[in-house]
């Protein structure tokens, strides 16, 4: 049962990372069913993500069209989202995309001065911090020193 | 309903305020900050800022909805303000940030100045997250405090703002004889606000709060600053005159043209 609502969300995916699905970002903490109702239980990644209105709307508007009659979303904060949560699918998804995922786990931010995620473009390992905020909450910007390109890395949260 | 929870309500109002106003002020920044990756910082912040207000605003509409009668100011029934169109009966995040005047919002004062040049809006982002990390810090250790997922989610977030702003504190207030002046001057004049903030922290985050505020002071070569003015009166509604002005800006869409969706 809870197969085929995975499934279904499965397709719905992050608007700012389009590659990653709402599973395998990991903000799906729960989903039940009971007849033609479903509850989908959501922890946004970010306080003023906003993607997280875009993505609770896709989920209902997927669920809907797949004939399910009601579709609930909660919203839970607590445990809040971190970033070990994103599935390893989801962390080589990010990688391919350009996107360098996050290194090691986390509970406070890193010293993001002194990490060097490898560049998703040409894998060299010398990087640098361009600003530890990027074009979305969740990314920082780097630069690789060898290939000389940008990108961006997606913050241990 | 138990005097705690009114409590709780009144200081997640005053939170969401304050979480609120340092998002618009921050905000107003977009589009003027001295290069790109800064521009993008302070949006980042704003938009932390405002989802923490959110989530603050949505908790207390649901307990002033729960509870309507022992919130008789929050419910809104302004009909007559708007004139246009009917207003929602009962709180929403949106009705309590839009639809309060400046003698309802609780925010402390600091959380209202003007930006000022870079300086003075470092000064004040670094001072207001310092406030937040310590009482959020402990709300989000405290089993069973209504806000405490709110917390844990907003303790992340504020770590990076206290670490960007200390940066910029410490590369003025270390660096060339005029950005150095310009740091002290900011810190001078956002000083006046502090005592409100230290005020409403426990003895033992105050310790906390005067320690780390001596070592970035030492660390950045500032000195004290020279002002004994000071003023605590946000909570109780009496502002200062630049509070009207912001809310005039950030309030006049809703006011004008109620109801209306982004
Ligand atoms: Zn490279």
């Amino acid at each position: 049962m809870v197969a085929e609502i995975k499934a279904i969300l499965e397709t719905v995916s992050d608007p700012e990372i389009p590659v990653l699905s709402v599973l395998d970002l990991g903000v799906v903490r729960n989903m039940s069913k009971e007849g033609d109702a479903v509850t989908i239980q959501l922890t946004p990644t970010y306080n003023g993500c906003p993607a997280v209105d875009a993505m609770s709307m896709s989920i209902k508007l997927a669920l809907l069209s797949a004939g399910y009659k009601t579709v609930h979303i909660e919203t839970v904060l607590s445990p809040a989202w971190t970033s070990d949560w994103i599935s390893d699918e989801g962390k080589q998804k990010l990688k391919a995309y350009g996107i360098a995922p996050p290194i090691g786990k986390s509970l406070y931010p890193e010293d993001m001065e002194n990490l060097t995620p490898p560049c998703p473009q040409c894998g060299s390992e010398e990087t640098t911090l361009v600003s530890a905020f990027g074009s979305t909450a969740c990314k920082a910007l780097f630069r690789c020193i060898s290939c000389k390109e940008p990108f961006d890395y997606f913050k241990c949260h | 309903m138990p005097q705690n929870n009114w409590n709780t309500v009144t200081e997640a109002l005053a939170l969401a305020d304050n979480a609120l106003l340092m998002g618009q002020r921050c905000a107003e920044w977009c589009g003027h900050a001295p290069v790109l990756e800064q521009d993008i910082a302070l949006s980042n912040l704003s938009l932390d800022f405002i989802g923490e207000a959110r989530l603050l605003y949505q908790w207390a509409a649901d307990q002033i909805n729960a509870h309507p009668t022992a919130f008789p100011d929050l419910v809104q029934t302004k009909e007559s303000l708007a004139g246009k169109a009917p207003l929602p009966t009962e709180a929403t995040e949106d009705s309590l940030a839009y639809w309060r005047d400046v003698p309802d919002f609780k925010n402390h004062l600091i959380t209202e100045l003007p930006n000022g040049d870079w300086a003075q809006t470092v000064a004040k982002v670094y001072f207001f997250s310092l406030f937040q990390d310590l009482v959020f810090t402990a709300i989000a250790a405290e089993p069973g405090h209504p806000l405490q997922g709110i917390a844990q989610k907003t303790t992340k977030e504020i770590q990076y703002h206290l670490r960007w702003s200390k940066e910029w504190i410490l590369r003025l207030g270390d660096g060339t004889a005029i950005s150095h002046q310009k740091m002290q001057t900011a810190w001078d004049l956002v000083w006046a606000y502090l005592p409100e903030l230290r005020n409403d922290l426990s003895e033992a985050q105050q310790k906390s709060w005067d320690q780390h505020i001596l070592a970035l002071q030492e660390e950045s070569s500032l000195t004290k600053a020279d002002t004994s003015i000071w003023s605590q009166t946000g909570k109780n509604g009496q502002h200062t005159e630049h509070l009207g002005y912001v809310l005039a800006e950030m309030q006049h869409l809703q006011r004008t043209h109620p109801n209306s969706q982004w």
